[in-house]
C-alpha cells in the first residue's frame, strides 16, 4: 500500500505540522489551497496559532481515520460474497459511530478560551462538523443564562437605556421565568 | 479568579463574528433567544434581523385578521397586528398581494406558519378557491375541489407541524342539514395533492363547536357540544373522544358556547366560563394526553382584567389565543376595540394595541401566527 499523501501546515507562530491530505482536506479552506496548488513549502495558516491548530488536527485525524475505516469496511462488505462478512463490517461501522460520538463529546470538554479559539479556527478553516460541534457546545453552555451573564461571557457592554431594556424585557417577560 | 484570564476570555468570545453568534443562537430554544434580546442593541438587532430570523426558532408574532375595505363594498383583505412593537414583520405586506386574481380573501385558519384562506375570484365573481399560503415566503397552493357530497361543509381547518412533517393537511368537516351532526370528513394532503373522504368515526350525533381547533401530535382537536374534545389524525384512521370533567362544561349563548381550546408548551389548554359565574374564566391543562387526564390550573377574574363585572365571553370579549411558550392569553375587548394580553402567572394585564373598529361582525377571527421561513411544505 502506498504511503498516504502528506501536506505541511504552518501555524501563525510558525510551527509546522505534517498531516495526511485526507485529514487536512476536512478543512475546505485547505482543500481549496491544495486544489489551487499553493502547497509548496507548506500551507501558511496565519489566523491559527499552534496550540489551536494542534487541537483541530487531533479532531481531523480522528475523523479522517474513521471515514477511511468506514469506506474500507463498506468496500469490503460490497466485495464480500457471504452475508457473514457484511454483517461484521456493519457492526464495526456502528462501533466507530459510538466511538466518534464519545470522542466528540470529550473533545469539547475544554476551558471556554480554548472552546472559542476552536470555534474561530473551525470557522476560518471551514471544518463544518467541528464548527457544528463547537457551536452546539457553546449553545448548551449559554441556554440558561440571563442577559447579564451573557454580557459577561461575551464581554458585551449594555448600551440600552434602563427604560429601553425594561420595555424589551416586559415584551418578553415569559422568557425570564 | 485571575483577572487577566477573565479579560482574555471576554476578548476571545468578543472575536466571534455576527454569523457565528447567529449559528450559536440557532441552536437555542426560542425562550433563550427572546431573553437575549435584552443583552444589547447589537444582539437585539441580530435576533430581529429578517435574514437571521430565518435561522432562529420563532414564536407567536401576532395575528392575521380580515379587514373590510370600506370604499369597496365587497372587498376584504387580510391584515396583521403584531404583539411586539418595533419588531420587523416577516412579510412586507400582510394583504398577501402575491395571491393573484382574488377580490376577497378571508383567512380561515392558521397552523405552523401557514394560512388557510377562502379566496373569492374577481372573475367569475361567484367562484372561490381555498388557498394555503406562507406569508413569509410568498408561496401558495390552490386546493383542488373537494369531493362532492350532499352534506354541507361546517368547518374547515388547517394542520401543519413542520417539526414533524413537511406536509400540511386540510380538514373539511361535513354535517347533515337538520341538526348539524357530523357525517364525515374530507382530508386534503399536500403530499398526495388530493382529497380523501372518511366516514364519521366518532359517535353518532356529535356536533363540533365552530371555534378554532388545535393541531398537535399530528391530530386535529375540536370542542364538541356534548362537552368533549374530538380528535382525528391526518389519515382519518384514528378517531378519539377525550372527555371533559363535569366542571369543564360550558353554556351556550346566542353566539355559541363559551369555551376555548388552545395549545401551550406542548399541551392542550382548555378555558371555560359558566353561566352563574360569568366573571370567572377557568383554565385547564391536559396533563396526561394519552390517559385524557385534565388538571385545573387557574381561575381568572374578568373583573380584574376589565375593571367591569359581568362581562361575557363571546359577547363582550373573545379569547383569541394562548401563547405557545408561556402562560399568557390574548383576547379582544369588544367595546373598547382593544387587543390585550393577560399573564396568568403574574396576574398582569397588558394592552397591546387598539384595533380598527369592525362594524359588520361581533368578533372578527384573529388567527395566531408563528413565522415559518422554509417554503410551503415541500413546495420549495
Amino acid at each position: 500500500m502506498a504511503s498516504p499523501a502528506m501536506v505541511t501546515l504552518i501555524s501563525s507562530d510558525d510551527a509546522r505540522f505534517e498531516v495526511t491530505e485526507a485529514a487536512a482536506t476536512m478543512s475546505q479552506t485547505i482543500r481549496h489551497m491544495i486544489e489551487d496548488g499553493c502547497t509548496d513549502g507548506g500551507i501558511p495558516l496565519p489566523n491559527v496559532p499552534a496550540r489551536t491548530l494542534a487541537k483541530v488536527l487531533e479532531y481531523c485525524n480522528k475523523h479522517a481515520a474513521a471515514t477511511a475505516a468506514e469506506s474500507s469496511a463498506a468496500g469490503g462488505a460490497a466485495a464480500g460474497s457471504d452475508s457473514g462478512s457484511s454483517s461484521s463490517a456493519d457492526s464495526a461501522g456502528k462501533d466507530d459511530g459510538v466511538d466518534l460520538a464519545s470522542f466528540d463529546k470529550a473533545f469539547v470538554e475544554v476551558d471556554t478560551d480554548t472552546l472559542y479559539d476552536l470555534l474561530l479556527a473551525a470557522n476560518y478553516l471551514d471544518v463544518k462538523t467541528l464548527l457544528d460541534l463547537c457551536c452546539q457546545k457553546v449553545a448548551d453552555m449559554i441556554r440558561g443564562k440571563t442577559p447579564e451573564q451573557i454580557r459577561q461571557t461575551f464581554g458585551i457592554k449594555n448600551d440600552f437605556s434602563p427604560e429601553e431594556e425594561e420595555k424589551i424585557r416586559k415584551e418578553n417577560q415569559w422568557a425570564f421565568e | 479568579m485571575d483577572p487577566s484570564g477573565s479579560k482574555k476570555r471576554a476578548s476571545a468570545a468578543a472575536d466571534l463574528t455576527d454569523d457565528l453568534i447567529v449559528e450559536i443562537l440557532s441552536r437555542l430554544p426560542v425562550k433563550s433567544i427572546c431573553r437575549f434580546k435584552c443583552v444589547s442593541r447589537h444582539w437585539h438587532g441580530l435576533i430581529s434581523h429578517p435574514e437571521h430570523r430565518k435561522k432562529l426558532p420563532q414564536t407567536l408574532s401576532g395575528f392575521f385578521y380580515p379587514r373590510n375595505l370600506l370604499n369597496h363594498e365587497d372587498t376584504e383583505i387580510p391584515d396583521f397586528v403584531g404583539i411586539s412593537r418595533g419588531e420587523e414583520l416577516p412579510f412586507l405586506d400582510p394583504s398577501l398581494p402575491f395571491l393573484p386574481g382574488y377580490r376577497w380573501i378571508r383567512p380561515k385558519d392558521s397552523s405552523g406558519g401557514l394560512l388557510l384562506c377562502n379566496c373569492w375570484k374577481e372573475n367569475p365573481r361567484d367562484e372561490f378557491n381555498y388557498v394555503v399560503c406562507n406569508p413569509a415566503t410568498d408561496k401558495w397552493v390552490v386546493l383542488p375541489e373537494a369531493p362532492d357530497d350532499l352534506s354541507s361543509v361546517s368547518t374547515i381547518r388547517l394542520g401543519f407541524d413542520p417539526a414533524i412533517s413537511s406536509h400540511f393537511h386540510v380538514f373539511q368537516l361535513l354535517e347533515e342539514d337538520q341538526y348539524g351532526y357530523i357525517t364525515g370528513l374530507n382530508i386534503y394532503s399536500s403530499e398526495t395533492g388530493v382529497w380523501s373522504h372518511k366516514e364519521n368515526g366518532w359517535s353518532d350525533e356529535v356536533v363540533p363547536v365552530d371555534s378554532r381547533g388545535v393541531f398537535m401530535n399530528e391530530m386535529l382537536h375540536l370542542i364538541s357540544y356534548d362537552v368533549t374534545i374530538l380528535t382525528v389524525d391526518t389519515e382519518g384512521k384514528t378517531w378519539r373522544t377525550i372527555p371533559l370533567l363535569e366542571s369543564m362544561g360550558f353554556e351556550n349563548i346566542c353566539k355559541g358556547p363559551v369555551a376555548f381550546l388552545g395549545q401551550s408548551q406542548g399541551r392542550l389548554c382548555y378555558m371555560n366560563t359558566r353561566k352563574h359565574i360569568a366573571s370567572k374564566i377557568s383554565v385547564w391543562i391536559l396533563e396526561d394526553y394519552s390517559a385524557g387526564r385534565w388538571i385545573f390550573k387557574y381561575n381568572i377574574s374578568t373583573s380584574q382584567i376589565f375593571g367591569e363585572v359581568d362581562l361575557m365571553m363571546e359577547l363582550d370579549y373573545a379569547l383569541i389565543a394562548i401563547h405557545p411558550e408561556a402562560n399568557v392569553i390574548f383576547f379582544v375587548w369588544k367595546c373598547e376595540d382593544l387587543l390585550m394580553s393577560y399573564d396568568m402567572d403574574r396576574g398582569k394585564v397588558c394592552v397591546i394595541c387598539s384595533l380598527t373598529e369592525n362594524m359588520y361582525e361581533l368578533f372578527l377571527p384573529y388567527l395566531p401566527y408563528v413565522p415559518f421561513y422554509h417554503g410551503l411544505a415541500d413546495q420549495d
